[in-house]
């Protein structure tokens, strides 16, 4: 049976955290037969992700979050306050099958999280659109959670866990963010916790989740524990995008 | 544009050369196949004329409602002219992904890359396998 690599990072600033992730992409995207990877990750200090197609400016239409460091992510979307929530990465190669099966693995990597949250007796579901809103990302609402797009995860209404990819050459990046709890940088954006009371820690969560999604993919999770950050990869990476400020700036 | 006479990359752009002066003039689009894949383009951001491009690096990007995608030249060259009704109609890539909706002209600099391109039967036997 093939294998899952598994990373699970502690709380890292934000450039780092992107920089791993398109290492990973790399990684995915050097081979054909690359093992696919799942990473669970954190962020110290709380930090504003930008979509890929957002303007740097706009962040000042949200004022609770202009502390913060800000980021731009390589995924599309709206912008995304990581504070109280837990963010995973999984990235495979474009020959894999579930690449070529791209919106069924967001589906179904949406269906693991929904199985853990109904364990715990929280009965969140997906979010059905009636009709796909065909609008950029820059012409909708700032923050993407308050965006909906079919597919997301909804509890009473809040969403609560939503998903993007990124496709290059050779491979797929599918990132997530699952908002455990309302943060103060984002306060009209409640968390499960909130909508909830359920408080189950996100290595549970993530531990759930990796088992979930192996066998919905037929792979043998390998956990390997935090990413190694001391590669070149990651230096560059920080240096060419996720740090570097024209980068970030340059819409 | 016929299909069946224009030539592919593997990261499904098409090409349709025409002969202008002496020089090869390279019209460059999607294949249908491409925007399948896509669904639902919402956004497009396109390489500004004058620009050069490399066959096989990214010229622009395109974003659909849960994904974003390089955009890959097919050849190399310079940007003559970019089709900017484009990004407002995208739409116009489903209904004619071979015509309406080109998306840029380039003025091959590097006719080798140009050798490196599948025809239609060998681009139909990639997507089919």
């Amino acid at each position: 049976m093939k294998s899952l690599r598994v990373f699970d990072d502690p709380a890292l600033p934000g450039d780092v955290n992107m920089a791993v992730d398109q290492a990973l992409l790399d990684e995915a995207g050097a081979s054909p037969d690359a093992v696919p990877t799942l990473r669970f990750y954190r962020w110290s200090p709380a930090t504003l992700s930008l979509g890929y197609f957002q303007s740097l400016d706009s962040r000042h239409s949200h004022v609770a979050s202009e502390i913060l460091n800000v980021v731009r992510r390589t995924t599309g979307g709206g912008a995304i306050v990581h504070d109280r929530e837990l963010t995973y990465s999984l990235t495979l190669p474009l020959a894999d099958r579930w690449a070529a099966e791209h919106r069924r693995l967001y589906d179904q990597i949406h269906q693991a999280i929904l199985t853990f949250l109904g364990a715990q007796g929280v009965f969140a579901k997906t979010y059905q659109a009636e009709a796909e809103r065909k609008e950029s990302s820059r012409e909708q609402e700032f923050l993407c959670f308050l965006r909906r797009s079919a597919g997301d995860i909804v509890l009473d209404g809040f969403k609560v866990g939503g998903s993007a990819q990124r496709r290059s050459a050779t491979a797929l990046l599918q990132h997530g963010s699952i908002l455990l709890e309302k943060s103060v940088y984002a306060p009209e954006l409640p968390g499960i916790a909130n909508l909830s009371g359920l408080d189950a820690g996100d290595e549970l969560m993530a531990t759930a989740i990796t088992e979930s999604i192996a066998k919905m993919m037929g792979l043998r999770p390998v956990f390997l524990g935090p990413y190694d950050l001391f590669q070149e990869s990651i230096l560059k990476w920080r240096s060419s995008r996720f740090g570097n400020r024209e980068w970030t700036g340059k819409r | 544009m016929n299909p069946e006479q224009l030539l592919y990359a593997e990261s499904h752009e098409w090409v349709h050369v025409e002969e202008k002066g002496g020089n090869k003039i390279a019209t460059v689009g999607i294949t249908a196949h491409a925007v399948e894949q896509l669904t639902d383009l919402v956004y497009m951001e396109l390489p500004h004329p004058g620009s050069l491009v490399t066959a096989g690096n990214s010229f622009g990007e395109v974003e659909s409602v849960k994904a974003t995608s390089n955009l890959y030249s097919p050849v190399t060259g310079e940007v003559l002219e970019v089709n900017s009704e484009l990004p407002d109609n995208l739409d116009r890539l489903n209904s004619d992904p071979y015509g309406v909706a080109w998306i840029m002209k380039v003025e091959v600099t590097d006719e080798g890359t140009l050798k490196k391109l599948m025809d239609h039967a060998a681009y139909t036997k990639q997507i089919s396998s």
